[in-house]
């Protein structure tokens, strides 16, 4: 399907501003943090092994894995907000961060004293909570037939039914669990990018490049369902196909940064919002402007919560709720406005 | 062609034709089916009975693209989630660009559209700041741009109206229907479901009656616009006299 589509230039300006923004965050995120870096050390080459070491094995990965987890949530919500036609959509609200929440919790419950004696050890909390996200995902495909039945309207409901669910199952774990689980675990459920290796966040990098691509690819489309699913299929567009990519990889994203990172909450909602607001609502700006500012924001949240409490550090999902709370109140307060 | 709906006949039997360069009208009373049919012949659903053709091919074996470049729809409501612009609103109807533009600059499409519409003014506004009349002509645009050829119609291109000025003021809707009319001189086919039947026996070239999902009467206006056929349907004494044609009912 050969469509037409343009940036306006403002569009493509304000593009590049905010990559010019990511840009100067991924410096000052890899820069500051608990363990100084001075910069004049490392551009003169005198940087000691251990700032080396710092910046490549434990800096690098993290700051890399806010990238893209930030990227991830923002495309998803922009693009969710677009499939249900709905400004309040979120990645949350379809039930797959709360699938993934469970697999971790039931990992981290259950198998870490059995699991942290092999090698594969360290990936038993990330494979627990994908595949969490992937039962839920099997579940509304089957629950909606293919994505199909009745509706944006539908799909929402099953996937509060599916949230509340999960709760229910994250609340009993979280009552038998021991003290010390129960720390990690409140620690995993407001988020946090501790814990990020290459050797785990390569996969997940891989999978969200991949689903960004697919998301891209259907942005015109995803304009034109803004007429309604009617006029755009009689406009030419397969509704039921870009229903399934869309959801497929916001769900395979959504999976594999909870998986790594915990839940962080409002990004996803308040994000496209913002990129609606300063440039326009058409997808091919608008996924591509939020999976920048995603990342950025996340990226300047997760160094606030590494400087602010020094050298201890603050789960960054409080960081991102604390200021999208505020924010999605307004924003409910102009739309009822409007 | 026939169509059910919670097991009960929504459209019984229907047989018509419509073809390029004339104005096809449905008329008939709320509820006959007129919407029902004219879904069914944009491909919304499928006939449970019968089939629909679009030229000499079943409709089911065209794909969404190719059915998108033969023919466009106007529904009666649009909500368009977002604030999109009127120009923009207007490009999305533009789903095949290299055969609309042929080495025109796309703006230049877009904006002898919107100047058709009386539309220039507004291009930048966001549709939704718009009156209802104003929405209506920016889908309008829309449904046009959707099938429109600059010069005479060269391939078959149909546009389905439903009720497409419902919500115009009297100068709107005759300048707009006049513009449709200069289209189909050129070629382009037309349905149209409209209520004001003196504007249906001023512009539309064939006519056909809805009842209760059955087809009435079809044929030119001077065959089926009579007060027999007319009174009949709407359960209303209306008298049409000739020359011109005029449909009163007081």
């Amino acid at each position: 399907m050969r469509i037409y589509q343009h940036l306006k230039p403002r569009q493509i300006y304000i593009l590049m501003i905010l990559g010019v923004g990511s840009v100067v965050a991924f410096i000052l995120s890899l820069l500051f943090g608990a363990f100084s870096i001075p910069v004049l050390n490392m551009l003169s080459g005198n940087a000691t092994t251990l700032q080396i070491e710092i910046l490549s094995q434990i800096r690098g990965p993290r700051v890399i894995l806010t990238i893209f987890v930030g990227a991830a949530l923002g495309i998803s919500g922009a693009a969710l907000q677009g499939l249900f036609r709905n400004p309040l959509a979120d990645p949350g609200l379809i039930g797959v961060s709360a699938g993934a929440a469970l697999g971790a919790v039931l990992a981290i419950i259950f198998s870490a004293n059995l699991l942290s004696k092999i090698s594969l050890g360290v990936y038993a909390v990330p494979l627990s909570a994908t595949v969490g996200a992937g039962v839920v995902i099997a579940l509304l495909f089957f629950l909606t037939r293919g994505f199909t039945q009745a509706g944006v309207t539908y799909m929402l409901l099953v996937g509060i039914a599916v949230n509340a669910l999960a709760t229910v199952g994250i609340g009993l774990l979280t009552f038998i669990s021991t003290d010390s689980q129960l720390r990690g675990l409140t620690f995993w459920l407001m988020g946090s990018f501790g814990g990020a290796r290459w050797s785990l966040i390569i996969p997940a990098i891989l999978i969200i490049s991949f689903a960004i691509g697919c998301m891209l690819v259907y942005s015109r489309r995803l304009d034109l369902m803004q007429l309604g699913e009617n006029e755009a299929r009689r406009l030419g567009v397969n509704v039921r196909r870009v229903k399934i990519m869309i959801i497929l990889s916001a769900a395979f994203m959504i999976g594999a940064s909870v998986s790594l990172s915990g839940i962080i909450g409002f990004v996803g909602l308040v994000v496209p919002h913002l990129v609606r607001l300063i440039g326009g609502p058409n997808h091919a700006y608008l996924l591509a402007g939020s999976a920048l500012l995603g990342g950025g924001i996340m990226m300047l949240a997760d160094l606030t919560s590494r400087i602010v409490i020094q050298p201890a550090e603050l789960p960054v999902g409080l960081a991102t709720s604390a200021l999208g709370a505020p924010f999605f109140l307004w924003l409910v307060l102009r739309l009822k406005k409007s | 062609m026939s169509f059910i709906r919670n097991s009960e006949f929504a459209l019984r039997n229907i047989n018509l034709t419509m073809n390029e360069g004339e104005i096809f009208a449905i008329v008939g009373p709320n509820g006959s089916g007129k919407s029902t049919l004219m879904s069914l012949l944009a491909g919304d659903m499928r006939p449970s009975g019968g089939r629909i053709d679009y030229g000499d091919m079943p409709l089911e074996t065209w794909d969404l693209f190719e059915r998108a470049k033969y023919r466009s729809m106007m529904s009666q409501q649009h909500i368009v989630a977002y604030d999109f612009t009127v120009r923009e609103i207007i490009e999305m109807g533009i789903v095949h660009a290299e055969e609309i533009v042929k080495g025109r600059s796309y703006s230049t499409v877009v904006n002898n559209i919107a100047e058709m519409f009386e539309l220039t003014n507004v291009l930048d506004h966001s549709v939704r700041s718009l009156s209802g009349g104003g929405q209506q002509r920016v889908h309008f645009a829309r449904a046009l741009a959707q099938v429109w050829q600059e010069d005479n119609y060269t391939d078959s291109k149909f546009v389905l109206l439903d009720e497409p000025t419902s919500n115009l003021d009297l100068a709107h809707e005759v300048k707009t229907l006049s513009l449709l009319r200069n289209e189909v001189r050129k070629g382009l086919g037309v349905m149209l479901i409209l209520h004001d039947l003196n504007l249906t026996a001023h512009f539309a070239d064939k006519v056909a009656i809805l009842k209760d999902g059955e087809l009435v009467d079809q044929g030119s206006i001077d065959e089926v616009l009579t007060s027999e056929s007319l009174s009949s349907v709407y359960g209303l004494s209306i008298n049409v006299s000739q020359g011109p044609l005029r449909i009163t009912h007081f």
